[in-house]
């Protein structure tokens, strides 16, 4: 919160935000970079540093990429005027830094290009074959789905329609649903399933099968499948 | 072995293992921890809200016959796309539970055996 309001209280020429580190995986770095664009709506320069040296920066405007530049490589150049396959480069190029990096964040003063010479976080997302939530989810459901001893799903709802597999298992499977969704709805955050995320259960039943539950807040699969097949899907789906 | 040995031994046993710990589901509180870099109250207090959120899903009443009411509610192993934690605890009723977490894309098979075991060992020593 501390840092929240002085982000909002920095002054034309001031640090918007102190040197905070940065995660060590690669992917985790990635995603990092990619919040710290869609939380920024102000204009802001964004300097990646190795230790205290800075490796790149990253220019920010209204949740767009405008600009990104290792600090090593050539004069800066627009995100647009780079191409995208640059800008890919270059956070991938930070993503997978050797060592601890932080990021310090400034504000900008320079003038902004207009929007569709920067770079959408829907666009960025893409480049990485970053999937939204929902299709996250369907990804894993066409995994589960043709080994699944009953299933059922849900979508812009937290009823359960249809599915596979005999009633009763398929009520088992339902009522689970409805208390893994209102378990995300109604309790406070730190005890709550994540609204804006995929996440999910693995739930051994007995020996040979396990449910698998898995959702965002307005889509999801509940899946009784074999127990080794469950583990490993699971997996391979978190491998993407 | 203590408790503690047992955590220690389960994070040193699986390679992709970044913390364990054993929680008590009825106070909400982490007892023990093991991991390799210094670990925040916070993660930890996290890691138990998890586990308790985890718990609180599985309703043994009126369970079907092909599941087994011995293992239902024994273990848990929450996902997201990036990182998995296994719970497990000796009995679907039991308060005390086995905590690990790893942050790659590993089957939480082996882990959540690991798990049963270490916490089925700390269940038989006390």
């Amino acid at each position: 919160m501390k840092a929240l309001l002085r982000r909002f209280a920095a002054g034309p020429t001031q640090l918007v935000q102190d040197r905070t580190e940065m995660p060590t995986a690669p992917d985790a770095r990635l995603y990092s970079l990619l919040r710290e664009i869609d939380e920024t709506v102000l204009p802001r320069r964004l300097t990646v540093l190795h230790d205290k040296t800075p490796l790149a920066e990253l220019v920010i405007a209204n949740r767009r990429l405008v600009s990104a530049q290792l600090i090593a490589s050539a004069q800066t150049r627009s995100a647009a005027q780079s191409g995208l396959e640059d800008v890919r480069s270059c956070l991938i190029a930070i993503s997978k830094s050797v060592g601890i990096l932080s990021m310090v964040t400034e504000l900008h003063t320079a003038r902004i290009p207009s929007t569709d010479t920067t770079w959408s976080l829907a666009a960025l997302k893409a480049a990485f074959n970053l999937e939204d939530a929902q299709a996250c989810v369907a990804r894993l459901a066409r995994m589960i789905e043709p080994i699944a001893d009953a299933y059922v799903s849900w979508s812009r709802s937290s009823t359960p329609q249809g599915g596979h597999g005999s009633e009763h298992m398929r009520a088992f499977l339902q009522a689970h649903v409805l208390r893994f969704c209102s378990r995300s709805k109604n309790r406070p955050k730190s005890v709550r399933f994540s609204a804006d995320k995929v996440e999910g259960v693995i739930v051994p039943l007995s020996a040979k099968t396990v449910l698998v539950l898995a959702g965002v807040s307005d889509c999801g699969i509940a899946a009784i499948v074999p127990a080794s097949e469950g583990f490993t899907i699971v997996s391979n789906w978190q491998k993407g | 072995m203590s408790i503690q040995d047992q955590l220690d031994k389960l994070l040193k046993s699986q390679r992709d293992c970044t913390l364990t710990a054993f929680s008590d589901l009825s106070s909400g509180l982490v007892l023990r921890s093991s991991s390799d870099a210094p670990c925040p109250r916070e993660k930890l207090d996290d890691l138990c809200m998890t586990a308790v959120s985890c718990f609180g899903l599985v309703d043994a009443g009126d369970l079907p016959d092909e599941i087994d009411a011995d293992v239902f509610g024994t273990s848990i192993v929450h996902f997201s796309a990036r990182r998995t934690q296994v719970f497990a605890r000796a009995t679907p009723t039991s308060d005390d539970v086995m905590c690990a977490v790893n942050d790659t894309h590993a089957s939480a098979e082996p882990m959540l055996r690991a798990a049963q075991a270490a916490v089925l060992t700390i269940a038989g020593e006390s």
